[in-house]
């Protein structure tokens, strides 16, 4: 994700001095940082106690998710089962030094492509429900080895799960998303040159299934950026 | 009365329309526009898409979206118009199994007929929901230049698409038609044809009695829109590379987004002087930083990327008007067709060449499509007489010694007609020759098209150029092309009628049909399916927005509760049918959904 934002979410809207009179009107990003404090507090409250990396169970990740999924219904939300995953002290820690701009995901992602690869971290990513970061390692296993049988099975799980979160987040695909952003004021929003492609693909009338037919990106990736847009309210449905 | 449509199907976009009292009119697609782009594209996941939905991603998925497949259909994979169409299409063109030409789209090869006919049958499917009814026959325009194998090839399209296409006419003639219609014209009219792929010059003669003539025509199947689409798109790419030093064609979205933008800038300022060209978050750069591009093109910077290309139009009315021996002062009207004659800069330099106000009357996008309907209605009324006389596109002739053509049928010659010319024997001894039957205007007979061939044997042996025998060409009003020779001393003779053909056999042309129709039940399945799931969605929505108030009040009766849990059921079974994609059970559900939210209503209501 770029480090676009020229202008501190804080003072969006709230200065009445000229020159910012060309800031945005759209409502601030959502603030992840502020987001996983808060889910990390309450964590700590409800049932986290002691040390924090003594606190990750087997069934924290992937199968925890997949149990949840099974349940799921269409059109359900799924800021409950992000909220969980984000519970995770892995993905608490990474917060509390993410600079303006970044998500957990981005973060998680970029930082596993400076280390080296190993199936032992990619597995520590499924169990901290850090399903990207986890999927960036197992491809990059899969480069490596071709016949890695267990980062191919990781693989595939992450993108199904990853798949099932961001189809929960913006709901059934024949949804036709607007902009609900000016025109005018795009160039202040935090997205990047991809995302900047999808919101020039909306019309107002292209139904999101069109939208993953008109991308030319991976499905995954195509459904990760609606949904972020649609986080951020640059973008909603009708 | 069986409704006809009339349809331009051309090299960037196509056209429907029909007569309606009396008048003809134009049907809008569904997401409202006039015209569709003729283009097709396979998703990665293997979905078909037709017209704007396939150009809006022509770029990003260049390799699998066919454009100006008419510049391919009819043609034979030794054509020198498929060579240049392989160097500059990103799809992959390849050689078919009778020595004509096909496309591969994610691993599957199809035949270029079969492609148009995706775009018919978008067009036959767009008719068909405006009118509420099945539309089987078609007019279809061609260019006035396309052989005979080419007009074959698109009869074959329509026939895979599902339409019986009645008549073929020309492009140049259907205009006419339509600039025509309801008045009593009797003029020599040109008409430049400026569209997004193509340029063509006709000249037509209208004669009383909706008599319609085409008596010249010229152009070049590599110059539209397109090219100055492209013009602009360099202009943007290369302002951005000086300021950012990047290079956005190495970026496919990037490249997408520029040429839309180049597009809508281009037809902004056919109105206005200047347009801005803003496309925020175009790339990023090596800091992951995303980049703006924004700038502004006046008309005069347009006309001034453009001016080349259109004085290549101007070049090719001159040499059409010299070729067919007519002078500016005898054409009376000019009619302007294709999107592109919206730009003032060709307006005037059509004014200027011709040396009067071109005619403005006319829909330039849409005419030729509206000339093409009331083909079509005056064949199925009778009070609508209307004479098309066509003139032959390309010279016919046959290939002699040493590989030249020699020309029997000249260019622009009207049909029906018959010419004879005497020929020799050209070695010593020969006792028989090939007449290889050729269209095309080069001297040399391998540029030309080879339409058919045949021997004459049994000729006396004698010192070469002494045996005479006598070559027939005949073109009759259905247009088809009969060849004969006879040996002079013998009277022995040969003949051949030449078929047209698309390069598709029945079986193949068969195939495809079925695969066009199993396309469209799918379609239409799930459009119908789309339709009721939102019904149903929308009728649940508001039967549970009810549930709580009804709960309430009917909480106290056996009954009432009866009818709660009756009503849970009847959603629960909507909702299952919905996920099955069964729109048999959602029909069926719906029914029950509307009496519950009825009966719902009733209740708050009596509150």
């Amino acid at each position: 994700m770029s480090k676009n934002l020229e202008i501190p979410t804080e003072e969006v809207g709230a200065s009445n001095n000229e020159d910012d009179q060309e800031c945005p009107t759209v409502p601030p990003p959502f603030d992840f940082e502020a987001y996983a404090k808060e889910i990390a507090s309450k964590g700590e409250d409800e049932s986290l106690e002691g040390n924090p990396h003594t606190r990750i169970t087997p069934r924290s990740g992937i199968e925890r998710v997949q149990d949840k999924l099974a349940t799921m219904s269409e059109g359900y939300d799924a800021s409950e089962l992000i909220a969980q995953a984000d519970t995770d002290e892995r993905v608490r820690d990474t917060f509390a030094t993410i600079p303006d701009g970044y998500d957990a995901i981005d973060l998680n992602a970029a930082r596993a492509s400076a280390d080296a690869v190993t199936a032992h971290e990619m597995n520590d990513r499924v169990a901290a429900g850090d399903y990207a970061g986890a999927l960036d390692i197992a491809n990059k296993l899969v480069a490596m080895d071709g016949n890695d049988i267990s980062a191919r099975v990781c693989a595939e799980t992450c993108q199904m799960v990853l798949r099932q979160m961001y189809a929960a987040r913006i709901g059934p695909l024949s949804r036709v998303p607007v902009v609900m952003v000016p025109r005018d004021q795009f160039r202040w929003l935090s997205i990047d040159h991809r995302a900047g492609f999808m919101l020039s693909l909306i019309d107002g009338a292209s139904t999101l299934e069109m939208l993953l037919d008109l991308s030319a990106m991976p499905e995954l990736d195509t459904l990760k950026i609606l949904s972020d847009l649609a986080q951020q309210r640059i973008i909603s449905f009708k | 009365m069986e409704k006809v449509i009339g349809i331009d199907l051309g090299t960037t976009n196509s056209c429907v329309a029909i007569v309606e009292n009396g008048a003809p009119v134009v049907i809008p697609n569904r997401g409202g526009y006039k015209t569709t782009p003729s283009m097709v594209a396979v998703t990665e996941a293997g979905k078909r898409l037709v017209g704007h939905i396939a150009k809006r991603q022509a770029i990003t998925n260049a390799e699998n979206t066919v454009y100006a497949a008419k510049r391919l259909i009819g043609r034979k994979w030794t054509s020198p118009q498929v060579k240049n169409s392989i160097a500059m299409s990103s799809y992959r063109i390849v050689e078919g199994p009778h020595r004509d030409v096909r496309i591969v789209l994610r691993e599957k090869e199809f035949g270029v007929p079969e492609i148009s006919a995706m775009v018919l049958q978008e067009m036959k499917v767009i008719a068909e929901d405006y009118l509420g009814e099945a539309v089987h026959k078609a007019v279809v325009t061609v260019p006035a230049y396309f052989n005979d194998n080419q007009r074959q090839a698109t009869k074959d399209a329509g026939e895979i698409a599902g339409l019986d296409v009645i008549r073929i006419i020309n492009e140049p003639t259907a205009a006419a038609l339509s600039y025509g219609f309801g008045r009593n014209v009797e003029k020599t009219v040109a008409v430049y044809d400026f569209g997004g792929g193509t340029f063509d010059i006709s000249v037509l003669e209208i004669g009383a009695h909706g008599v319609f003539k085409v008596i010249a025509t010229a152009g070049d199947t590599f110059l539209g829109g397109e090219d100055i689409d492209a013009r602009v798109i360099d202009w943007l790419v290369e302002g951005f590379k000086e300021e950012h030093g990047i290079d956005l064609r190495q970026d496919r979205m990037a490249l997408q987004r520029l040429k839309d933008a180049a597009e809508k800038a281009k037809c902004e300022l056919s109105s206005v002087r200047e347009t801005e060209v803003n496309l925020p978050f175009i790339i990023s750069n090596g800091r992951n930083e995303a980049l703006h591009l924004q700038r502004t093109l006046t008309r005069q910077e347009l006309e001034e990327l453009s001016s080349d290309l259109i004085e290549r139009t101007i070049d090719i009315c001159k040499q059409t008007l010299e070729d067919a021996k007519l002078e500016k002062d005898e054409i009376e009207e000019v009619v302007l067709v294709g999107g592109m004659t919206r730009m003032p800069k060709i307006q005037a330099s059509v004014e200027q060449f011709f040396e009067k106000e071109p005619n403005k009357g006319v829909h330039p996008d849409e005419v030729v499509a509206l000339g093409a309907s009331i083909q079509g209605a005056a064949l199925t009324d009778d009070r609508h007489q209307m004479v098309l006389l066509d003139v032959t596109p390309h010279a016919l002739g046959i290939m002699t010694f040493g590989s030249y053509f020699e020309e029997l049928i000249p260019q622009n010659t009207t049909v029906p007609t018959h010419r004879t010319k005497i020929f020799t024997t050209s070695r010593d001894h020969q006792t028989a020759v090939k007449i290889l039957v050729m269209q095309g205007e080069s001297e040399r007979a391998e540029d030309n098209e080879l339409l058919g061939e045949f021997i004459l044997t049994g000729l006396r042996r004698a010192p070469k150029g002494t045996v005479e025998i006598e070559v027939t060409f005949e073109i009759n009003a259905d247009g088809i092309v009969s060849v004969r020779a006879k040996d002079f001393e013998t009277g022995l003779e040969q003949s051949i009628q030449v078929t047209a053909t698309s390069g598709l056999t029945r079986d193949e042309i068969k195939t495809m049909m079925d695969d066009a129709k199993g396309d469209l039940v799918d379609r239409r399945t799930s459009e119908e399916f789309e339709a009721k799931k939102q019904e149903a969605d929308k009728l649940i929505a508001e039967i549970e927005k009810l549930f709580p108030q009804v709960e309430q009040i009917v909480a106290s009766s056996d009954f009432g509760r009866e009818a709660i849990e009756k009503a849970k059921a009847i959603v629960g079974k909507a909702r299952t049918a919905i996920e099955r994609r069964d729109v048999a059970a959602i029909k069926e559900q719906i029914e029950g959904l509307t009496r519950t939210h009825r009966m719902f209503k009733g209740v708050v209501a009596k509150t």
